[in-house]
């Protein structure tokens, strides 16, 4: 019963406590109050306000238009947590893992006929380098966080300030609505804090910019030597900088209404390490190194609830930011079948 | 009284490589061939570990008791090429294992299997290492 | 899929992995002299209702995994479902001719359905004279047939049985100090049982780190 009442989650390794019914519940009553306040602003605009040209026109519009914003926001909002409420657990999992990870096809083509649960390379081999063959995809995106900060901090500044052209229009006439200006200066608050999040998220983009890994050959092969170009972007003190090529373990397991998935690193190579770097905006720091895949080791494997899963990994320390990582996943085929030769 | 499967591959160590063509003979004693429906030859890999069993079938037969095969329990054989991948792996959390299995299902309904494991590859053990 | 033989020699098994530990695969361990043969008979004695109560992880599947087979027996004719985090419906309809033609209905996770799909059901199983047998984690109305108090002691008959065919890796002390005595989730328990067993594998069958550095 606990978990129904707590107010915060706790992780607990791969899991989070907390009663995701009850997020649910408190996501649909967001967007409920939003559809409410936009009705009730709506309602109050076309009762008591008089289009007689007291007010500019341009204002009016505004506080029309974001009215109307905030009901679709709601309604829109209110459906999708509806529909949301309706999915299992395990399709939002798969939906999650399209947009994070890389999607394992079985594809009419000859390498999926030929290597059986290794997950295929298309979507890593689709963006040529510049100085390399491929340039590898990255896991993390710091672009949907930084369009999420905008979208969110523009949305709501114009509330704000057509909020605040509505009290002040009341207060003007001697008619105070005590309710809007509480309404106002909550919203304002919010819009504070969403200037000073979206300033930290710039800041922080501009500060550490793009990371880019170029390989010159992909699929991996055992044993084979492949040269990488590594090049990070940004404004920043670099106090290391270091990639290693990593394998790790993941398995999923269900039962009942518990889901959980585990990840145990089993292979860690060094490939590059650089100490007291600094990168000037606009001219980043540039790296080539090579590598060999060693000859025995396990190859990328995907099944439904297991994985291997190989990937380039790239741990940064600076000395303006908290340390940041990033990982760009790849692929390793099986062995060539050997010849009698080697039997 | 359960029924006895023997299955016998022809490399004795039971380790085979990718693109080996795996030998396999078996049979089905101490039961009375009437008694038998149908019997179930498959290779196959499956996981292990801390999360839930994947499982691939690499090859199958089913054999059903009629006229043109009254005796099931007869000594039979079959040959497969074995796969590229998955290859044998004994991970941390997860392990990936080969097998030949034989199903006998019998005319109540029971069923017996019996599995013999062999080792695909030369993928060494892996090892913890910390996060 | 039962597990049978040994695996190839090479190929380490851990006893605590899912394939030995999920409902089907380990049989529930009573306290005391209760068996399930009387589990059953109490279930008759209900008119097949009952509901077997007890936080995550105290082994309501496998209890009902290894009920199953005793219900299933002739003239009875059980569907049972199992229903996952965010199923609020069953995933039959009433129409379904397995559940028409049942007369026992067992739901694991019964709590997931909801408070209206909760209601149907029990309607449904009332009007057609069916058994409803259900796991849940809260008391949802239905005659109590087990509730579920898993204890050290008990973690430690699971342990004992999961290793018999091992050696004793994982000892009773062990089980006491990674017992969640505040959760008493077993699964949570065999989880980290199951990384500990890892962890103390011969360091001798494990090859040496191979990492080359670069600077």
């Amino acid at each position: 019963m606990a978990r129904f009442f707590r107010l915060w989650g706790k992780k607990r390794g791969d899991r989070r406590t907390g009663s995701s019914w009850a997020g649910e519940i408190g996501e649909a009553a967001f967007f409920v109050a939003l559809l409410v306040l936009g009705t009730l602003l709506l309602l109050q605009f076309w009762q008591g306000h008089s289009l007689d040209g007291s007010a500019d026109e341009s204002v009016l519009s505004l506080t029309f238009g974001v009215m109307c914003l905030l009901l679709i926001l709601g309604t829109v909002g209110l459906v999708y947590t509806i529909i949301q409420l309706r999915i299992s657990t395990e399709r939002r999992v798969a939906l999650a893992r399209q947009a994070s990870q890389l999607p394992v096809r079985q594809q009419a083509t000859n390498p999926a006929d030929l290597y059986h649960q290794v997950p295929q390379d298309t979507d890593l081999t689709n963006s040529p380098g510049i100085r390399l063959a491929y340039r590898l995809p990255a896991n993390e995106s710091p672009v949907w966080q930084i369009g999420a900060a905008v979208t969110f901090f523009l949305l709501w500044v114009t509330i704000t300030i057509s909020l605040s052209v509505a009290v002040l229009s009341q207060y003007s006439i001697d008619d105070p609505n005590w309710l809007l200006m509480f309404i106002m200066v909550a919203c304002t608050v919010v819009g504070c804090w969403s200037i000073f999040y979206l300033w930290r998220q710039l800041r922080r983009h501009a500060g550490i910019g793009p990371t880019s890994v170029e390989i010159s050959d992909h699929p991996l092969h055992p044993g084979h030597e492949y040269a990488l170009f590594l090049s990070q972007a940004g404004h920043l003190q670099l106090e290391s900088f270091r990639i290693a090529l990593v394998c790790q373990e993941s398995a999923t397991y269900r039962q009942g209404t518990d889901t959980r998935t585990s990840i145990q690193p089993v292979y860690s190579q060094e490939l590059l390490y650089r100490e007291k770097i600094e990168v000037e905006a606009g001219i980043p720091f540039e790296q080539d190194c090579e590598f060999q895949v060693p000859l025995e080791v396990m190859h990328s494997f995907q099944g439904t609830h297991n994985a291997v899963q190989w990937k380039l990994r790239i741990d940064v320390q600076t000395r303006e930011w908290p340390p940041f990582q990033r990982t760009f996943p790849v692929v390793l085929y099986p062995p060539p079948v050997r010849s009698r030769e080697d039997s | 009284m359960e029924p006895l499967i023997s299955i016998r591959l022809d490399n004795p160590r039971k380790h085979y490589y990718s693109g080996d063509t795996l030998h396999c003979q078996h049979q089905v004693d101490r039961i009375d061939p009437a008694h038998i429906h149908a019997i179930e030859v498959s290779v196959l890999w499956y996981t292990e570990g801390k999360g839930e069993e994947d499982l691939g079938v690499h090859y199958f037969e089913r054999h059903v008791s009629g006229q043109q095969t009254p005796d099931l329990r007869i000594f039979k054989e079959f040959s497969v090429a074995l796969p590229m991948s998955p290859l044998s792996y004994e991970g941390i959390i997860i392990k990936i294992q080969w097998c030949t299995r034989v199903r006998v299902f019998l005319r109540n309904g029971t069923e017996h299997v019996h599995d013999q494991p062999f080792l695909l590859g030369n993928i060494p053990v892996a090892q913890i290492i910390e996060p | 899929m039962t597990p049978s033989t040994t695996p190839h020699p090479r190929f380490r098994s851990n006893p605590f992995a899912t394939r030995w530990t999920q409902p089907g695969a380990c049989p529930f361990l009573f306290p005391g002299e209760m068996t399930i043969h009387q589990l059953a008979i109490q279930l008759r004695q209900q008119q097949g209702w009952g509901q077997i109560v007890g936080p995550h992880g105290s082994g309501k599947s496998t209890l009902l995994a290894t009920l199953v087979p005793e219900l299933e027996k002739p003239p009875s004719h059980i569907a049972c479902y199992r229903l996952h985090q965010g199923q609020r419906q069953l995933p039959v309809s009433f129409q379904d001719p397995d559940l028409q033609r049942c007369n026992q209905v067992i739901v694991d996770g019964l709590e997931q359905l909801s408070r209206w799909s909760r209601y149907r059901l029990k309607q449904f199983c009332r009007r057609t004279s069916k058994g409803l047998l259900v796991t849940t984690h809260r008391s949802l109305g239905l005659p109590n047939l087990l509730a579920m108090q898993p204890n050290l002691l008990t973690a430690q008959r699971i342990v004992a049985y999961l290793q018999r065919h091992h050696d004793k890796v994982i000892s009773d002390d062990d089980v006491r100090h990674y017992y969640p005595h505040d959760s008493h989730n077993l699964r949570e328990l065999l989880f980290d049982l199951y990384d500990l067993f890892e962890q103390r594998r011969p360091a001798a069958a494990r090859p040496a780190p191979s990492a080359s550095l670069s600077r």
